[in-house]
């Protein structure tokens, strides 16, 4: 078959007349002539109608480029590409079996293709070409070139929607169909869409056409589903089960067959075609079109997976450019194709600037060697890059990033691409900085205060140490964990125990631990550790562990050790020195004594000798006198001891102030006179009474006064003396040599004078003031110091007015309700104050004195007194006028008040409201029985006497009775415990010298018994009683009395003091009792 | 005037306190240990004992109790010398049966005093 016409061949038809044009007009093959160029030069009629062209259309045309110009898939066929040239080139037939050739209307056929060459002269001259339709040849080879024509218009890059029609009317008309149509498989959706149509040329089946394209079939239904489920090729050879069958019908079509493209059994599509005649289905159809449905199948699924590779690439993009991180492609030579919005955002970029290596400009200058250096070698060994570096942010500053580039290989294993992140570890490498760093310093730290710190990790037993802890207990250094049974083997035997209990405890409650133990070292060294933390919950994972810090503190414990043995002996050595100076004064005193008494007997002796004796007598007077300056000096450092050994005593009594330092300025003033000192007292009268040790003040007046005459010469000495409520300055300021502050700080201190010059020149013991600071305190006050050198010194003792009521910090007095039962003495003589506070004090009665009328009044007002002593005869405001402004005051106007004056006016006294009057010099027991009438004195108490004989008894009932007290009478202790049961007695008169009354053993359980440890005892003697008794006995009560006539005023002094101290503290005293006598109830 | 003991050790002090007595008309025996003072008591029956508390032999605490417990010397006032004068002394030496106390250095006239008070409550 084919065009076998060999115009060339000269054997045959050289010499013949040449065949003429009608000649190959009439041949029923396509052929027409190019020159050398390529342009048509003849085309016969057969091969015009082939074509669908007219004969002016093509000549002078490029045939190539009029019915070659494409491949079957509908792109380009260049010429250049076309086996034909070379027939026009080489001058060697080209013959091409099954070539697609496009008419004119744009439509294709296949057909034999050949190019044979033409020569002139032996020249080329160009080539006549024939073109045989092939698709009106045998269905074998119609078939074949069929399948060779889809194959080509599938191999094409085409789209799908440009594919499909073409491969319709290829199959199509391949198989002598008229109408096509293409079913795609949605095997998700189980159904099939119409995707492309065909009808051949001059068929109108657009009834056809737009109802098929306008349906979805679902798998099995109508012919297509059928194909699917059935997966071969299903005919309708009467339309019969065919949806459309009228539609069809309408178009002249009568028979269908749908062709499944598959791969496998997996059907991706149909192919229906229909038909004008009914196709003879033979094997060779059968197997010519199951042949194209593989092809189209194989297709399909190519297409399909492209198609999937894009989703998937897009879906890669879209997840590359979301991820936190700034992510990037690159090819495989490291060129980077793409980045992020990210990247683009945090350089502030753009994707030209970033082009292939523009990334480069965006990193630190100092770290891009490494990193594309890093790159570059990854690249090459195609492994997974990973590097860190900073990158400059839009603002300019760097942060850092991890970057990480992994290798993304194509379906045969080759790197396709890079794809790579950037994450921002700024904070993470701060943070990490900041951990090393503190991590750092806290290791220094322990390291430099040699701490150890450690973990115990009680599920496991082991404890994980640092080398501070490994030193501590000396236990081998390194990671190794210690385990706690070495741990353990190290503490001091007798404190493991303690150690274990306390972290046992520790573990119980979860809570903290502080152990102070020993450690015994491999090398037998004691050392002593203090052991600090908590026991916590493991952070992750379960259990208990303690965590916790340790230190030797071996030094310290050394220290303590020394520092008390060192306090230890140096309280001995002080104990030893205070006995060495009690021994030491008591031996310098007896020959002092002797002294003394040796010069006395002289002056004695040269006193019987007369005048002759005189001149001895001046001498030994100064042996005396500087034996009895020794004397006092021994005295001050016995008192020194005494006071160091707590055995100095103060006793207190009431004296007027003014009127001791009267005395004490007559005692210095020769002192002062001495050194040419002037000495200047300012001592108000108004000091009124002071509760306290007057030779302890009067020593420690003197010893400032004589200090500052001993250290001052021809200066001015001053004594300034005041009182604020209940509290007295005593200032003795002078004009002397003064101090450095590091003089005064050893000032108080005993046996320290200023410096060792200061007793050469002004001799001293030191004694002086550390007495005075000493005394000072024992009496509740203070004693200061400013000085300054060259100048002047001014000592400030301060003193509370009742050495026995702690002085308080404000300067105001108590309030007045609070006073205890006082008198009020108003005289301006200071003699006569100073009488009567001594006696009123005896009596146990607090006495407040006012030196004038108007101060009186005052002090009247503040404290409201129980009586008044009134001086008639007083300067500026006489008594009259006092008496007569208290008896108008409403508030004062019950106060009873005893005039005293020089003389009898006792008429105006009453008229003007006094409640008594007497005159000087005072009768004091008519003074006292006055008061005691006219006070206003509530009831003592109740009295419990314990005394076998019946007189006594009863003397004693009277004499308590008419003192105001409730009195019970007992014969012996038995009946006194009873009545003691009954009502806790306010005094206890018990006779303790009758053996039968048992007064000792009561005595003893009274002291026991905290509730009646308070009562006063009254200790009653017949005389009897032995010198040791009696001084076992003075401890143990208030007063001894001997019974008897003589004792009786003794005993009523007593009486009344008691009395008046009940009075004085009466309200606190009963609220307590109340309280004792509910517990007592309970 | 009365017959007094006194009871030191103390050359000295003996020796000047004596002639002193002796100077206001006392007859003065001496003892100059504890255990002596305590013979010479109950032979020489003084009227006013001057003990001195530090002796040797028998110290005054001692000779003090023992003679105020013999019946035949107990009646005999004692007056306490002691060189100490801290706090505790004169309690010391009235426990241990003495009537009264006299601190060292003699105040001379004080003790006159004091003998004439011991007489007075002797008597």
């Amino acid at each position: 078959m084919g065009a076998t016409l060999d115009l060339s061949s000269p054997a045959s038809n050289r010499d013949a007349a040449p065949v003429d044009r009608d000649t190959l007009e009439a041949i029923g093959f396509g052929l027409y002539r190019i020159d050398a160029e390529g342009r048509c030069t003849y085309a016969n009629r057969a091969a015009l109608e082939m074509l669908g062209y007219e004969e002016p259309e093509v000549l002078g045309q490029n045939m190539h480029d009029l019915i070659h110009h494409s491949y079957p898939d509908g792109s380009v066929f260049p010429q250049s590409s076309c086996p034909l040239i070379s027939t026009r080139l080489t001058g060697r037939p080209v013959r091409l079996s099954n070539e697609v050739l496009w008419r004119k209307d744009g439509s294709f056929f296949t057909a034999e293709y050949c190019a044979w060459p033409l020569r002139d002269d032996g020249r080329l001259a160009g080539c006549v070409v024939t073109l045989v339709d092939t698709s009106q040849q045998g269905s074998a080879r119609n078939r074949l070139a069929l399948q060779v024509t889809v194959s080509r218009l599938l191999a094409g890059t085409a789209d799908l929607d440009d594919v499909l029609p073409r491969l319709l009317e290829a199959v199509g008309s391949g198989l002598d169909f008229e109408a096509g149509f293409f079913w795609t498989v949605s095997h998700r959706d189980r159904r099939l869409d119409p995707e492309a149509s065909w009808t051949a040329t001059g068929l109108d089946a657009q009834g056809l056409v737009e109802g098929t394209m306008a349906l979805t079939l679902e798998r099995g239904s109508d012919l297509p589903g059928r194909a699917w489920v059935e997966g071969e090729i299903v005919p309708a050879l009467d339309l019969e089960e065919t949806g459309r069958r009228d539609q069809a019908l309408a178009s002249g079509l009568i028979a269908a067959v749908a062709i499944p493209a598959r791969v496998g059994r997996r059907v991706l599509g149909i192919i229906e075609l229909f038909s004008r005649e009914r196709p003879e289905l033979d094997d060779d159809f059968l197997d010519g079109a199951a042949a194209i449905g593989q092809q189209v199948g194989q297709y399909l699924r190519r297409r399909r997976a492209e198609a999937a590779l894009r989703d998937r690439e897009e879906e890669f993009r879209s997840l590359a450019e979301n991820l936190p991180q700034l992510t990037w492609m690159a090819d495989p030579d490291g060129a980077i194709s793409w980045f992020n919005r990210r990247w683009y955002d945090y350089t502030g970029t753009t994707p030209e600037q970033m082009q292939g290596w523009g990334w480069r400009a965006v990193h630190h200058p100092d770290h891009l060697a490494r990193a594309e250096e890093s790159y570059r070698a990854a690249l090459e060994a195609g492994t997974v890059w990973e590097e860190t570096f900073p990158l400059r942010c839009q603002d300019g500053r760097y942060r850092w990033f991890l970057s990480l580039a992994v290798p993304i290989p194509d379906e045969e294993g080759r790197i396709a691409r890079w794809f790579g992140t950037n994450t921002d570890i700024t904070e993470q490498r701060r943070a990490e900085a900041r951990a090393i760093a503190a991590e750092r310093r806290l290791r220094f730290a322990l390291q430099v205060a040699r701490i150890g710190s450690w973990s115990w990790d009680f599920e496991s037993g082991t404890i994980e140490a640092d080398d501070g802890l490994r030193a501590i207990f000396d236990l081998p250094r390194g990671e190794e964990p210690i385990s706690d049974a070495d741990f353990v083997a190290r503490l001091y035997p007798e404190d493991a125990e303690a150690v274990q209990a306390t972290l046992e405890e520790a573990r119980r409650t979860e809570g903290e631990y502080d152990l102070e133990f020993r450690i015994l070292t491999g090398a037998g060294e004691v050392r002593w550790a203090v052991a600090r933390g908590s026991v916590e919950r493991k952070p992750f994972g379960r259990g208990l562990y303690a965590l916790g810090i340790t230190w030797d503190v071996t030094e310290r414990k050394q220290h303590e050790q020394d520092l008390a043995a060192a306090k230890e002996a140096a309280e001995e050595a002080n104990r030893a020195k205070s006995q060495f100076i009690a021994n030491m004064s008591h031996e310098l005193r007896t020959p002092l004594s002797a002294i003394i008494g040796y010069a006395e007997l002289l002056d004695e002796e040269a006193q019987d000798l007369g005048e002759e004796g005189a001149f001895i007598r001046e001498d030994l007077a100064k042996i005396e006198g500087s034996a009895r300056h020794l004397l006092t000096l021994i005295n001050g450092v016995l008192d020194l001891s005494k006071i160091e050994a707590g055995k100095m005593e103060v006793e207190v009594e009431p004296f007027e102030v003014a009127l001791l330092l009267r005395e004490v300025c007559g005692t210095v003033e020769a002192l002062m006179a001495k050194k040419d000192n002037r000495f200047c007292a300012d001592v108000p009268e108004d000091l009124g009474i002071m509760r306290s040790d007057p030779v302890k003040l009067r020593q420690c007046l003197f010893n400032l006064l004589s200090n500052a005459a001993k250290f001052t010469e021809g200066g001015e000495i001053t004594l300034t003396v005041e009182r604020k409520g209940q509290r007295l300055t005593f200032r003795v300021a002078d004009t002397g040599i003064g101090m450095t502050p590091d003089q005064q700080d050893k000032l108080f201190q005993r046996f320290t004078q200023a410096d060792v010059s200061t007793t050469r020149r002004f001799g001293g013991t030191g004694l002086g003031l550390a007495l005075t600071k000493a005394f000072a305190e024992m009496l509740g006050g203070s004693i200061a110091v400013e000085s300054q050198e060259g100048r002047g010194s001014t000592f400030t003792l301060t003193l509370p007015a009742d050495a026995q009521a702690p002085m308080s910090a404000e300067e105001e007095p108590p309030p007045p309700e609070t006073a205890p039962d006082h008198v009020l003495v108003i005289d301006d003589d200071p003699h006569m104050r100073e009488l009567l506070t001594r006696f009123l004090g005896r009596d146990g009665l607090g006495v407040a004195v006012a030196p004038d009328g108007e101060a009186g009044l005052v002090m009247a007002r503040d404290i409201r007194p129980s009586a008044i002593i009134l001086d008639v005869m007083m300067p500026r405001m006489d008594g009259w006028a006092v008496l007569s402004q208290l008896k108008t005051d409403a508030d004062l106007a019950d106060i009873p008040v005893i005039m005293i004056s020089m003389i009898r006016e006792k008429g105006l006294a009453y008229s003007l409201g006094a409640a008594d009057y007497l005159t000087k010099p005072i009768d004091w027991g008519r003074l006292k029985a006055t008061l005691d009438r006219h006070r206003r004195q509530p009831a003592p108490g109740h009295a419990l006497v314990i005394e076998q004989d019946a007189a006594t008894r009863e003397e004693l009932h009277g004499l308590l009775a008419g003192e105001g007290w409730e009195v019970v009478e007992v014969p012996d202790a038995r009946a006194a415990r009873e009545s003691m049961g009954h009502r806790r007695p306010d005094l206890l008169l018990v006779n303790v010298e009758v053996p039968e009354v048992g007064g000792f053993a009561l005595l003893r359980e009274l002291r026991r018994d905290p509730g009646l440890r308070g009562v006063p005892v009254i200790a009653l003697t017949e005389g009897g009683l032995a010198p040791e008794e009696r001084a076992r006995l003075r401890d143990q009560v208030r007063q001894i009395v001997q019974t008897g006539e003589d004792s009786v005023d003794e005993l009523l002094a007593e009486l009344k003091r008691i009395a008046a101290e009940r009075a004085g503290r009466r309200p606190a005293d009963e609220k307590r009792e109340g309280t004792d006598g509910q517990a007592a109830a309970g | 005037m009365a017959k007094l003991l006194l009871v030191e050790d103390t050359e000295e002090i003996w020796d000047f306190l004596s002639r002193r007595l002796q100077r206001r008309g006392h007859e003065v025996v001496l003892a100059h240990d504890g255990q002596e003072g305590v013979s010479t008591a109950r032979e020489a029956r003084p009227e006013v004992i001057l003990l001195d508390m530090n002796l040797p032999v028998m110290d005054g605490w001692t000779a003090a109790r023992t003679l105020k417990d013999d019946p035949a010397t107990r009646a005999i006032p004692i007056i306490a010398l002691t060189a100490h004068a801290l706090a505790g002394d004169r309690e010391k030496a009235l426990a241990a049966g003495c009537d009264d106390y006299h601190p060292k250095p003699v105040d001379f006239s004080k003790l006159l005093a004091q003998i004439d008070a011991a007489l007075g409550t002797a008597s």
